[in-house]
């Protein structure tokens, strides 16, 4: 499963935590980080659509869909992404464990498409 | 450090330079000036007395402040420009280049009428993709191994790994090496500064560290500090002691991410090293309050939480293994032609650096040795032994450099502070909401965060987040030339460049 960490402030620290040996193999499932949205399935972002991201938004939909899973927090109502698939977390700050369940939900998800 | 000798030299220039209002207020110079005048005295400032670095500007209807510092006598100068509205106001990006994205901003903001054409900066602007500026020189002149139609740009969105996700960049190669980028922020505005001013400061405090969690609660001890000041409020010797332990921890915390990012941009194993330690650092915080990272411990007046029992005793055995392990790494790192050469930038000189505003160890990586815990020491800095490294070329190396010596050089206050730890209260008396009234008068305190120089400009209805990012951001053309495209990354983010500090 390949994740691509969209500007996620407010988690981006906690997101860099599960690169370390503490929780690299706690899934028992492979993934990884990229750098190309292209190549991921699960996309990580807060949501938060700022005046200047709207003009962005058909970039950001395209980078969406299709076959892509959004992990975010509260903060989506910002944006009208109702046709993407969605994990949506508890809270703003979050710890890693909570993040490896967002994980393992997506990867559950990703079985059934 | 600040000395009243220097303080009351100045303060005899100015009061006879200037015919307008001057007054001093926390150790800082205030000045008013109209329009007609500001030039002058903008010249006086940094050619006579030695201001050299525009900190900051804001401004609400009808006043713009502007912050300067003179680094060698580590004074502190605000300008408050006064003028109608629809008045022509001056720029002054032809005395500091680094104004060019403060007046914007606040042209955005103000609708003030600077006379000089700006584009807008953060809230409107790129609704198409610019065209790439036409060169107007050959950067290379002197050297000219290519002909002008050789020069590339290449564009780098916000989903491109080159730009980090937090602005877009166009950056023109020669066409190896970059020889001048555009960089274009605002794509993360949340309007922050907006929200503060929408609670009452003492609600703030629980907000600013949504700023850069990565280093918190830097923030938010910068926004109590200032409160403080203000309201001369004395902190217990034991609540500045638990500060300066959080300050270093966050700024331990922080450099170590970096260091991590840099590395595993450059896919080196040690970056896996790294990051282990600083899972120590996390482990501490959270050991300390219940969080991970920093969020929520300062309290007006001292801060929530008195170090647990035990904590000591671990942060010992984390100190001791970060120095031991973390040498390990860099002796190992260093041993890597690979590493060295790729993070070799154009050397930049310290006028050049000071030129554009730049703070931290950006600009301590030019050989400035300048750090505000020394310079202008709050709680008992003044009386912990410890360095500041600086650098010699700026490049990325030697930011790198500077970061690993700094975490050192952090964890040897934290065990002189926990060797030394006073006794007595974590929190001033307590505090009641209804005595923090909002005062009318600008007021700015900042203190050196781990990516440069952090702080708050405040007055009532008016709150300004002052970041390390925001001049950093603007540095970046001159910061990445001569670099190639596969080393723009791990220099970029040797910077430490964070997308809400940068946006706010």
């Amino acid at each position: 499963m390949n994740v691509y960490i969209f500007q996620n402030p407010m988690q981006s620290t906690e997101w860099l935590s599960l690169e370390g040996s503490k929780f690299k193999d706690a899934l028992s499932f492979p993934w990884k980080f990229v750098s190309d949205p292209k190549e991921a399935n699960v996309i990580v972002w807060d949501g938060v659509m700022t005046p200047k991201l709207l003009h962005r938004k058909t970039e950001i939909m395209d980078m969406l869909i299709p076959r892509k899973i959004l992990i975010c927090n509260g903060a989506l109502e910002d944006a009208n992404f109702d046709s993407v698939q969605k994990v949506i977390l508890p809270g703003i700050s979050n710890r890693p464990e909570e993040l490896l369940f967002a994980l393992a939900e997506c990867f559950e998800r990703l079985k059934n498409v | 450090m600040f000395s009243w000798k220097e303080f009351e030299k100045v303060q005899n220039v100015l009061s006879q330079a200037v015919s307008l209002n001057y007054r001093h207020q926390s150790h800082q110079h205030h000045v008013d000036a109209r329009p007609k005048d500001f030039l002058k005295l903008i010249e006086l400032l940094k050619d006579d007395l030695g201001y050299l670095t525009l900190v900051d500007i804001t401004g609400v209807q009808g006043e713009i402040i502007y912050l300067f510092l003179n680094m060698g006598t580590h004074q502190r100068i605000n300008v408050h420009l006064l003028y109608h509205p629809g008045e022509r106001v001056h720029s002054i990006q032809s005395y500091f280049v680094h104004a060019d994205w403060m007046e914007r901003e606040l042209s955005e903001r103000l609708e003030v009428n600077f006379d000089r054409k700006m584009k807008p900066l953060i809230l409107t602007g790129s609704e198409k993709r610019k065209p790439f500026p036409p060169l107007r020189y050959n950067p290379n002149k002197s050297e000219t191994p290519y002909p002008e139609e050789s020069y590339r740009w290449a564009h780098y969105d916000l989903w491109n790994s080159q730009s980090n996700g937090a602005f877009e960049w166009n950056v023109c190669f020669d066409p190896q090496r970059v020889v001048t980028s555009e960089v274009d922020i605002g794509f993360f505005h949340s309007g922050l500064e907006q929200k503060y001013r929408e609670k009452n400061w003492l609600q703030v405090m629980q907000l600013v560290d949504e700023i850069q969690p990565g280093s918190s609660p830097t923030y938010s001890i910068a926004w109590a500090k200032n409160l403080e000041d203000i309201y001369r409020i004395k902190l217990p010797e034991r609540a500045q002691a638990i500060r300066i332990i959080l300050l270093e921890l966050a700024r331990v915390n922080e450099h170590l991410t970096v260091l991590f990012e840099v590395t595993k941009a450059l896919d080196l194993n040690e970056a896996v090293l790294i990051l282990n330690l600083r899972e120590k650092i996390l482990e501490l915080f959270e050991k300390y309050g219940g969080m991970r990272i920093g969020v929520g411990f300062t309290r007006l007046g001292g801060v929530r939480e008195d170090l647990p029992y035990g904590w000591i005793i671990e942060y010992q055995g984390v100190s001791q293994l970060i120095q031991k392990n973390l040498t390990l790494v860099m002796n190992s790192l260093l041993g890597q032609p690979k590493f060295k050469s790729s993070l070799q930038n154009d050397p930049i000189n310290a006028q050049t650096i000071l030129q554009w505003g730049v703070s931290g160890p950006a600009m301590r990586a030019s050989g400035l040795n300048f750090d505000l815990r020394k310079s202008q020491p709050f709680y008992f800095y003044q009386d912990i032994d410890f360095d500041v490294p600086v650098g010699v070329h700026g490049t990325s190396f030697d930011r790198f450099l500077i970061r690993y010596e700094e975490i050192l050089q952090s964890l040897r206050i934290m065990t002189q502070v926990v060797d030394n730890l006073p006794l007595g209260d974590i929190i001033a008396t307590e505090i009641s909401e209804d005595d923090i009234k909002e005062s009318k008068e600008w007021h700015y305190s900042s203190l050196e965060s781990p990516n440069g120089e952090a702080g708050f400009i405040q007055k009532s209805g008016r709150i300004k987040i002052k970041t390390p990012a925001f001049t950093l951001a603007q540095a970046i053309p001159l910061l990445t030339i001569g670099l190639t495209a596969e080393t723009l990354k791990p220099s970029l983010l040797s910077l430490g460049i964070r997308p809400r500090e940068l946006d706010r």
